[in-house]
Order: structure tokens, then sequence, then C-alpha cells
């Protein structure tokens, strides 16, 4: 016993690396992030009372890129203003001659963003509004120029948005014009990537890539952004499309969060399925069953082989019986 | 300081103080998406003037409150920092601590330690994902490693120039 204590503490640094390492694998393999979730609210409330109080701190470094987006989106906006007075006159007219209710609104409740947080390739923004403003996880973030993200985690008076630029980013999105279905997706930069869309599908640079009906966390008909690029790989059958986001990430102040919440049931249902997809379950599921299913018609085959065999057998047996009566019958008539 | 106490109360308001500042300033300092790792460089500094033990501990916590704020799995961002920091304990010499905080082997040894954390930080992040591993860690990985290792020339500077 003594001789274990003075190893350990002679190979201390060793012992430690064992037990947290075990330790780190443990909480991998076993932390439940539903359980850190008091805790996480207090981080967040604690993070989002800190960059509110430094919100006024200017950043050096954006504010000409700021002033340049800024000028480019009101002369856009001003020019999409008077097209956009005709088309909605155009729209309320049409909308009273078919008495059509447009079901794609939704309530939705601005906020301001007060800080952002870099965490290596994650970008998450820290809003002023949390639960006592309505303001639930997994709301849509919108702003007048698309889609921004969704409400990751939401505490009494803050909340944080999982922008659209993150590795688990995966929207059914179409394209605006010929209404192709594609997911988009994020491989890092300030771009996205509209993947699963077939070579032989009518795509082309300038697209404007919108939210699809398909979207299970997202309304319908929200500017993703814009396919840049259409590039040709030749070593698959889809396409691969780069897409600029409408928003601009960098001038973000204030943004808008969809009252409403993704259908909890439909979002476990479709992340069950897709977890059983990565751990290849379906496909064990279905090879276990074919095998099974071959084992039990090769033993079928078997058995009806055996019962043929012996059918065939008593046969042979009843025709030698009938012979050997029929035989003597005949020998005692020639008698 | 001498009294071992107020040097481990002294560390850990430092790290209280660059978790802050990790939240509120470092965004202002970020190039093209890429931001420093403040944590792991306390982290290295721990080690190399306590220990490799003190030092990993300390490397675990800071990971640990990473991996509470993000959102990644719990415990890969604990375990990333202690095996950097792990291997930044091999250069702690008792007694010539400040010989290895104040001279070119820190930031040396931060790039090391740094580059060791992020290929096992990546690898549990892009796990799960069909991101190229290899192309994410040369975009992000090497970047990051790099501007932690510019950042942690700061220290070094000051310490250098108590030394002198």
């Amino acid at each position: 016993m003594i001789r274990i204590l003075e190893l350990i503490v002679r190979f201390k640094e060793y012992v430690v690396l064992c037990v947290l390492v075990a330790m780190s694998f443990l909480l991998m393999t076993f932390g439940n992030a539903a359980k850190l979730r008091g805790f996480r609210i207090i981080l967040i409330s604690g993070i989002g009372f800190l960059q509110e109080s430094l919100a006024w701190l200017p950043n050096p470094l954006t504010i000409l890129s700021d002033n340049a987006a800024l000028r480019e989106a009101n002369y856009r906006l001003s020019r999409e203003v008077a097209h956009m007075r005709r088309a909605a006159a155009e729209n309320e007219r049409f909308r009273a001659l078919l008495q059509f209710r447009d079901s794609s609104d939704y309530a939705v409740r601005p906020a301001r963003i007060v800080g952002r947080i870099m965490d290596k390739s994650r970008y998450y923004l820290t809003l002023n509004a949390g639960t006592l403003d309505s303001v639930f996880t997994g709301m849509p973030i919108v702003n007048d120029q698309g889609l921004v993200g969704f409400v990751y985690s939401s505490a009494l008076h803050h909340a944080i948005v999982q922008t659209i630029l993150d590795k688990d980013t995966r929207i059914a999105a179409k394209t605006e014009r010929s209404r192709v279905n594609g997911i988009i997706a994020w491989e890092g930069g300030t771009n996205l990537y509209l993947t699963n869309v077939a070579k032989t599908e009518d795509v082309h640079e300038g697209d404007i890539v919108v939210t699809s009906d398909y979207s299970s966390r997202y309304p319908a008909d929200i500017t993703i952004g814009r396919i840049i690029e259409k590039k040709d790989e030749p070593t698959t059958l889809f396409w691969k499309l780069r897409v600029e986001p409408a928003v601009h990430f960098s001038s973000l102040e204030y943004v808008f969060v969809g009252l409403q919440s993704p259908d909890e049931e439909r979002l476990l249902v479709e992340e069950l399925l897709e977890k059983r997809l990565k751990r290849g379950d379906i496909n064990k599921e279905t090879s276990t069953r074919a095998r099974e299913a071959i084992r039990e018609a090769n033993r079928l085959s078997r058995e009806a082989s055996k019962e043929a065999a012996k059918e065939a057998e008593r046969q042979t047996i009843r025709d030698s019986l009938n012979k050997l009566r029929q035989t003597p019958s005949k020998d005692s008539s020639d008698e | 300081m001498n009294n071992p106490v107020l040097r481990y109360i002294a560390y850990a308001i430092a790290a209280l103080l660059l978790a802050v500042a990790t939240v509120v300033l470092v965004p202002f300092i970020a190039i093209d998406g890429i931001v420093p790792d403040v944590m792991l460089i306390w982290a290295i500094w721990v080690a190399l003037n306590e220990g490799q033990m003190i030092g990993m501990l300390a490397g675990f916590g800071a990971g640990l409150l990473f991996d509470m704020v993000s959102a990644d799995v719990i415990g890969s961002n604990a375990l990333a920092k202690v095996l950097a920091v792990f291997v930044a304990g091999y250069f702690y010499l008792e007694t010539r601590e400040r010989e290895m905080t104040g001279s070119l082997r820190f930031p040396m040894i931060t790039m090391l330690s740094a580059l060791i954390h992020n290929v096992i930080y990546y690898f549990f992040y892009l796990r799960p994902t069909e991101i190229d591993f290899v192309q994410f860690f040369l975009r992000y990985g090497l970047l990051t490693a790099l501007y932690t290792t510019v950042l942690s020339l700061i220290p070094m500077l000051i310490i250098s120039r108590q030394k002198d």
C-alpha cells in the first residue's frame, strides 16, 4: 500500500493527467447539456450584462466597413422602396380579389445586439431581449436583409443567437427563381454553400436563395443569400454553389426575433433520425433483418426439401407395397 | 509573491479578468474571424511558473468554462487544454521560471501548445460534420495558434523588461 502511494506521489503529474483526461472523456460521453442549463443561464446573463455595459465602445476596425455597407444599403433601399410600394399595392388588390389570407406572416419583436462572442470558428450574438420579452430558445432571427440565425439560449433579459455562419448550420433552402431545393451549410469563411443540388437542376449565379417550406426551424421564403459561384466538380453529381449571405454580419445592430417557436416534436423526430443515420443503426437494422429473412428462407427451403424427400420416399414405399400386393395375387391366379 | 496561497488567488483573479476580456474585448482584435486563445496563454503561464500539475488543473478549469459558454461538446475544450498544458509543463524549470517566461522560449512553447490544443479541439469539433479536417485546420487552427503566439509576446516582453 505504501509502495503504491509512493508510486502515485512519484508520478503525480501523470496520475493527474490520466484523471483529467478520463474526466474530460466522461464529460464528453455522459455530460448532459440540459442539466447545465441553469449554470449556462447565469453565465449568459453575466456575459450579456458585461457586453451591454461596454456596448458604447466603438470598434475602429468595423466603422469604415459599416459606413460603406450603410451607404450601399441606403441607396439600394431607396430604389427598392418605390418598387415595393407598387408591388404592395398590387399585392393588396390581388389578395382582396382572391380573399387570400397571407399565411406566411408572423409576429416579430425588435431586439438590439449588445455583444458578439467569437469562439474559434463560431460566431454568436447577444441580444438585449430574453424570456421576459417572450424570446425563447429556437426562435428564428431575421433582419431587413435576410436570415441571421436562431436563438441558441435565452436568459431573463438576454439571449444568445447562433448565426448561420456555424458548422452545425443545415437549412432546407430553395432558389427563388427556379424553386430548386437544397441544403445550406457552412464550411468556414464568410460564405455559405448550397449543397445537394444535382447538376441537372436549373441554377445560375445571381439566383437568390431563400428558406424552403421543408425547414423545421425557419419560416419559408426568408432570404438567405445569393449564389455567387457555381463550380462543376467532376467527381460528384452535384454543383458546388457558393452563396453570399444577404446579411452583413459585421454591421448588424438591430434584428427581429420571429415570435414563433419551431415544432419541438418535429425537431426531435428529425434529430433522432439524423443521429440514427449517423450511427448507422438503420443500415444495421436493415441488414440484420435481411440476414434473418435469408436465414428463415433457407430454413424453410431445407424443411421443404426434406419434406419432399420424405414424401418421395413414402410414395416409393407405397408403390413397392402395391406392386408386392399385386404380384402374389397374379402368381396365385396363374397357379 | 512568496506565499503560494496569495499567488494562487492572484492567478484566479487574473483568470477571471482574462475570461471577461475574452468575452468583451477579444472580438475587437479579431482579424477575419480569427481570435487568440487568451486563456490558453494564461494556463501555459501557470504551468511554466507553478509546474505541470497546477498548470493542467488551470487548463482544465479554463477549458470547462469555455465548454459551458459555447455549444461545443462538454469536455472537448477541457481535454485539449489539459493536453496542451501538459506538454508546456515539460519546459518548467524550478527556480528559473522567469528565464522561461521572459525569453523567446515562451512564445515558442505557446506555439507548440496552441498547435496541439487546436489539433485535439478541431478533431472533436469537426468529428460530427463532413468538413475536411486538414483544410479547416490549416485555415483556422494554424492562424489561431499564430495569433495566440503573437499575443504571448506581450507578457514575455513585460517579464523581460522587469528582468533587465
